[in-house]
């Protein structure tokens, strides 16, 4: 009793003296790493270049191990990931900058090729596709020269191009800007870049607008030409953006290959109640129906791979209550039109999440989260269901130093060709991050997961293990 | 004793470790369900701190999500992509998809699963059923046809 009492004492006085001497102004920032909760990577920035004409040069070295493994396989990879960039530097009117982006990895097991033989060749990868030695990719390897043109800004290299699309390709993507800033006319062109297939013969290229019709209005339009493995794309997109002072409101229309959809979307932010509330509607207007050909749509569009006609609206509020707690719930319904198929189903979720922000310590932050989701029946196949819920927990200990802890249950209620299962699945990880100084920086993430759903392979084989540690360096 | 030590403790760590993050006010925990939107709207302000795109491509190129463990690879991706195909596009394009399902035969296809054109008695294949439509079973995942194999695969 007496310990009991002592340990409610001790939250006691920790809440009272945080909720005493806490934030001036009640601030729901999440910590600088809280996406690890999200994506376990741990490529951390580290600061300070050399001098490179009148800009500066950035090269950073990451090295990651990843194991994975249960009690009949383990799976081991390393990656070599290489950073570099230089900030601007002054060419002629204008200034040049530059970016290198490129990681190789290596299944280090040294069996390449997926074990097709074995039944627990799920803990593989793609590595373990490769033939042979490492497995490059190029995120981004480009110069960009700005104004060296008046008004013009040139990318040349392997790139992100971004407008109103998004396209990885080896090419060039240039833009001017008119009508004193009002207006930006681009157009890129290329071979698209997938690391997934052979892109030898691809082409893409595009051209749009975006133009600022007043401080607040944005209006931009393109179209994209995709052709990949004999199968070609036309996109065609416009776009309005309008900005006020307490939020956003967006509209997108879109076609590709003649299939039509639209988005509406907004957030409403309001800082003296503490509320953020964000709404979305969409809708597919075409049936694509899924024919002979290899692939639905063109192969690398991010678009249309759902073929049946639907409505889906999205809505969330994210309300503070007080300097230290805050509460989100969102809702989300999809409404498939016609009857539901196999790939095209109608469903309702829920979400909630409650989060602690400064409980304990100033730079601790708790989050506890549930989601439901409902999928409705489909021609030969039952309702299908998920509950997640779980916590997300960072203690941010200095500016060098962060820990994380969390865990998931999932349950899964599925049909698939044989009837009604059910099935949980259990995670738990724990990580933590510190910065050594400018130069270097080192991250460990464990995770165990305790899983049913494996249970069809081995009646014994339910409990899996990964540990990724993650060491940059800055050169 | 030693609740006294604890209770030092516990203010030793209120005290010290102070750190205050130097993200925007917007970026709470609602945010990274709402990045993506928002990044659309206006790429321009992302890249005020998000330098060259190098963070959007380590989650969404680099680094596979947590929640894609080994089950998921085994089997609750496919429920996820025909429950909700849009959430897969904030990464995946359809050549993902086939770098794996082009690569590796389910289990079941195995041993005496036989084939549309075996000769194997056992032949599992022929004894599992006959699934019309193809799209309306897993098998539609990799065959788009009843008997005729997607031609990517060769087989």
């Amino acid at each position: 009793m007496r310990k009991i009492l002592s340990c409610i004492f001790m939250l006691a006085l920790g809440a009272g003296s945080v909720f005493a001497s806490g934030l001036d102004d009640a601030d729901y920032t999440t910590p600088e790493s809280w996406q690890v909760h999200t994506t376990p990577q741990g490529i951390t920035k580290t600061a300070n270049g050399h001098k490179f004409g009148d800009g500066t040069l950035n090269v950073s070295l990451t090295s990651r191990y990843k194991l994975l493994d249960n009690d009949y396989q383990s799976d081991q990879n390393f990656y070599q990931y290489l950073k570099a960039d230089v900030t601007s530097v002054s060419v002629g009117q204008g200034t040049m900058s530059g970016v290198l982006f490129m990681r190789a990895g290596k299944d280090i097991d040294g069996d390449g090729g997926y074990k097709q033989s074995g039944r627990y060749y799920f803990r593989d990868d793609i590595l373990d596709a490769e033939d042979s030695g490492w497995a490059v990719r190029m995120y981004q390897g480009f110069l960009k020269f700005s104004g060296v043109v008046k008004n013009t800004n040139v990318t040349i290299g392997n790139q992100y191009v971004t407008h109103i699309d998004t396209i990885h390709m080896n090419g060039i993507d240039g833009d001017v800007t008119l009508l004193n800033d009002r207006l930006t006319v681009y157009a890129f062109g290329g071979q698209p870049d997938t690391f997934y297939l052979d892109d030898s013969d691809s082409k893409a290229a595009g051209t749009g607008f975006v133009a600022k019709l007043t401080d607040r209005l944005k209006l931009s339009s393109g179209y994209t030409y995709v052709d990949m493995e004999d199968e070609s794309s036309d996109i065609y997109k416009l776009r309005a953006d309008y900005n006020y002072a307490k939020g956003r409101v967006s509209g997108e229309y879109g076609n590709t290959d003649g299939n039509s959809f639209y988005t509406v979307d907004g957030v409403y932010r309001n800082s003296p109640t503490k509320t953020t509330l964000s709404i979305s509607f969409q809708q597919l207007l075409d049936e694509i129906g899924k024919g002979e050909g290899t692939y639905i749509t063109n192969p690398i569009t991010y678009s249309l791979s759902p073929y049946g006609k639907y409505t889906k609206v999205k809505a969330k509020v994210y309300q503070g209550l007080g300097k230290h707690m805050a509460a989100g719930l969102g809702a989300e319904v999809k409404n498939r039109t016609g009857e539901d198929t196999l790939d095209n189903r109608s469903y309702v979720k829920y979400s909630g999440n409650l989060d602690f922000i400064g409980l304990f310590t100033p730079d601790t932050f708790l989050s506890l989260t549930a989601d439901y989701w409902n999928i409705a029946e489909s021609i030969d196949t039952e309702e299908n269901s998920q509950v997640v819920f779980g916590g997300e927990l960072t203690q941010v200990l200095s500016d060098k130093t962060n820990l994380w802890l969390g865990s998931r249950f999932n349950r899964f209620e599925y049909d698939l060709d044989n009837g009604t299962e059910k099935n949980w699945v259990r995670e738990v990880y724990l990580g933590g991050e510190h910065k050594f100084n400018e130069r270097a920086a080192l991250s460990l993430d464990m995770s165990y997961e305790n899983s049913e759903i494996l249970k069809d392979l081995n009646t014994d084989l339910e409990q899996n293990y990964s540990v990724e540690l993650w060491v940059s360096l800055a050169i | 004793m030693k609740y006294v030590i604890s209770i030092m403790f516990c203010l030793i760590c209120m005290t010290v470790f102070a750190y205050q993050t130097s993200k925007p006010e917007t970026h709470d925990n609602m945010w990274m369900k709402q990045h993506g939107a928002e990044s659309k709207a206006d790429p321009a302000s992302c890249l005020d701190c998000h330098e060259n795109r190098t963070s959007c491509i380590k989650c969404h190129n680099d680094t596979a999500p947590r929640d894609h463990n080994a089950s998921f690879k085994r089997k609750t991706h496919g429920l996820k992509a025909q429950w909700d195909r849009d959430k897969c596009l904030a990464c995946h394009t359809e050549a993902s998809c086939f770098a794996c399902h082009q690569n590796s035969a389910p289990i079941s296809h195995r041993g005496d699963w036989g084939g549309t054109t075996s000769t194997n008695d056992k032949n599992l294949h022929c004894r599992s059923g006959c699934h019309y439509p193809v799209q309306e079973t897993t098998c539609g995942t990799c065959h788009m046809t009843s008997h005729g194999p997607r031609e990517l695969f060769g087989n």
